[in-house]
């Protein structure tokens, strides 16, 4: 903790040394204090005014929480049929590694024209971000279950049901976990992102930089990123709680 | 409790598909001998000889090609195997993982809980309760897989090298614990081992299997009074002469 801590300060007094020396003009990079004080106006005042900080956050949060929950939902399933049938397996993996590789923000065209410009266009894009990470350690996750269990499963005459139970969900847990915690940080980056394309609502962080940087504020531009950085923190670190309490047995 | 069955192997067959398409191996060619009720078997045989592959087939793992396992006795109840490597469910606790086989066969939770906490005192495992299976030392964890074989009731429970990962110490404890519960609960007790001394000192018979494919060359009974001293003349004189039959020329060049 000290030392995560140590690495935060020794950033800033990095960036304080830069802007000092004169290295990059603040129309540049806005020094600490500026970004800080930047980061206060977000929070009372809002961008564009009256828009406030939380607010975009919020928004922002409630669409990847949708989108992610949404790959979780259908990534899962699929992964662990994924991993637990060869068939299912030669027929679909082809499929997923195909789209795989496609950008959720190259869907952005597409996805506005399907949901219109809102809420539903960007969690179908944090869907895309998400749904691939998640669905491939399932999948990885069901078949890297040693075989020894399910034979001390099969020996004890365990029905299929008992053997997913009790041992391939299980098994495949650390996987799926560590699944969603990449599925999340994806369909975080790519929710940002996507607000850049324009939110109807008028509120989402990606929304909220776009604005600031339209009006040339560079630093609640930076100030913005910031928050970005600091709620994937808080989430990658509820996350990492709920991991250890889900994993006790690891 | 169920009551320990008689096993009886009947002319057991297998043949496994040979390496890249070549024609099948016989691994096990017409095995047979018979366990007594309430008795222990050790099998033993050189590495490699199909001796697991004959356990997987009586737990139902692998069908045989031809032959027949015959159960006996009345209100018998199915098989029960402790795995060479520790097959405990690493995400269940000690308590969770001896109630394993009791959730599979629908025993109601009440009964459940009795038997459970039964092993937990008899094995000595109560402070081990609530712990998981990697918080273990080796020991604890075979007593652990051994409680999870037996809970259940099973007529017939089958071991394969159940000690091998053991240091020796651990191990002799292990021998002496394991008899110590099978004297008071006289279940039907099949374990394999290529350790000749294990087998004469914990067993009332030992079948010896040649490789090449798996045959019953010998069953030697023991017929020596518990507690035994592993290397007290009788012992030893049963152990040489297993020795000779495992190492006959012809038999297999490799040695122990």
């Amino acid at each position: 903790m000290v030392r995560s801590c140590l690495a935060f300060l020794l950033l800033l007094a990095l960036w304080e040394i830069v802007c000092l020396a004169g290295v990059l003009p603040s129309a540049l990079l806005p020094s600490p204090p500026e970004a800080a004080a930047a980061f206060r106006e977000l929070l009372s005042v809002g961008m564009p005014p009256g828009r406030l900080l939380a607010g975009h956050a919020l928004h922002s949060l409630a669409r990847v929480l949708a989108g992610v929950g949404l790959a979780v939902l259908l990534g899962v399933p699929v992964g662990l049929a994924l991993g637990a049938s060869g068939t299912f397996r030669s027929f679909f993996l082809p499929l997923i590694n195909f789209f795989r590789p496609i950008p959720p923000l190259a869907w952005i065209p597409l996805a506005i024209l399907w949901f219109g410009l809102g809420f539903f266009s960007s969690v179908y894009l944090i869907f895309l971000g998400a749904f691939f990470p998640i669905a491939l350690a399932a999948c990885s996750g069901v078949r890297g279950v040693d075989r020894l269990y399910l034979d001390s499963l099969r020996v004890l005459r365990a029905t299929r049901r008992d053997i997913w139970l009790k041992a391939l969900l299980p098994g495949a847990m650390p996987s799926i976990v560590t699944g969603v915690r990449v599925g999340l940080g994806v369909g975080w980056m790519t929710l940002v992102a996507a607000e850049f394309a324009g939110t109807r609502g008028g509120y989402g962080l990606g929304y909220m930089i776009m604005t600031a940087r339209d009006l040339q504020r560079i630093d609640e531009v930076v100030a913005g990123m910031a928050a970005i950085g600091l709620i994937g923190l808080g989430l990658e670190f509820i996350l990492e709680r709920a991991a250890r309490r889900l994993l006790r047995w690891m | 409790m169920t009551v320990a069955a008689g096993l009886l192997l009947e002319d057991l067959e297998k043949s496994c598909p040979g390496p890249g398409g070549s024609p099948a191996v016989k691994v096990l060619d017409k095995i047979r001998f018979t366990a007594r009720a309430g008795s222990i078997t050790g099998i033993v045989g050189l590495n490699g000889c199909g001796k697991t592959t004959l356990l997987r087939i009586i737990a139902g793992l692998e069908p045989a090609d031809a032959g027949r396992i015959r159960l006996e006795g009345e209100g018998a109840g199915g098989i029960g195997m402790v795995f060479q490597e520790v097959a405990l469910l690493p995400w269940r606790t000690v308590r969770r993982n001896i109630s394993l086989g009791l959730e599979l066969n629908g025993t109601p939770e009440a009964r459940r809980g009795r038997i459970v906490e039964g092993f937990l005192s008899v094995f000595g495992l109560e402070e081990n309760a609530d712990q998981y299976p990697r918080e273990l030392s080796g020991g604890t964890r075979q007593k652990t897989a051994i409680a999870r074989a037996l809970a259940p009731g099973p007529g017939v429970v089958l071991m394969d090298e159940p000690f091998s990962a053991l240091d020796a110490q651990t191990r002799d404890g292990m021998q002496k614990f394991l008899l110590r519960v099978w004297t008071e609960r006289r279940d039907t007790i099949l374990f394999v081992t290529h350790n000749i001394e294990e087998a004469v000192y914990m067993s009332d018979q030992v079948v010896i299997i040649t490789p090449k494919p798996a045959r019953v060359a010998a069953v030697i009974p023991v017929p020596l009074p518990r507690p035994r001293d592993k290397t007290g003349p009788e012992c030893n004189l049963l152990r040489r002469e297993i020795f000779s039959i495992l190492h006959k020329p012809g038999a297999s060049p490799r040695m122990e």
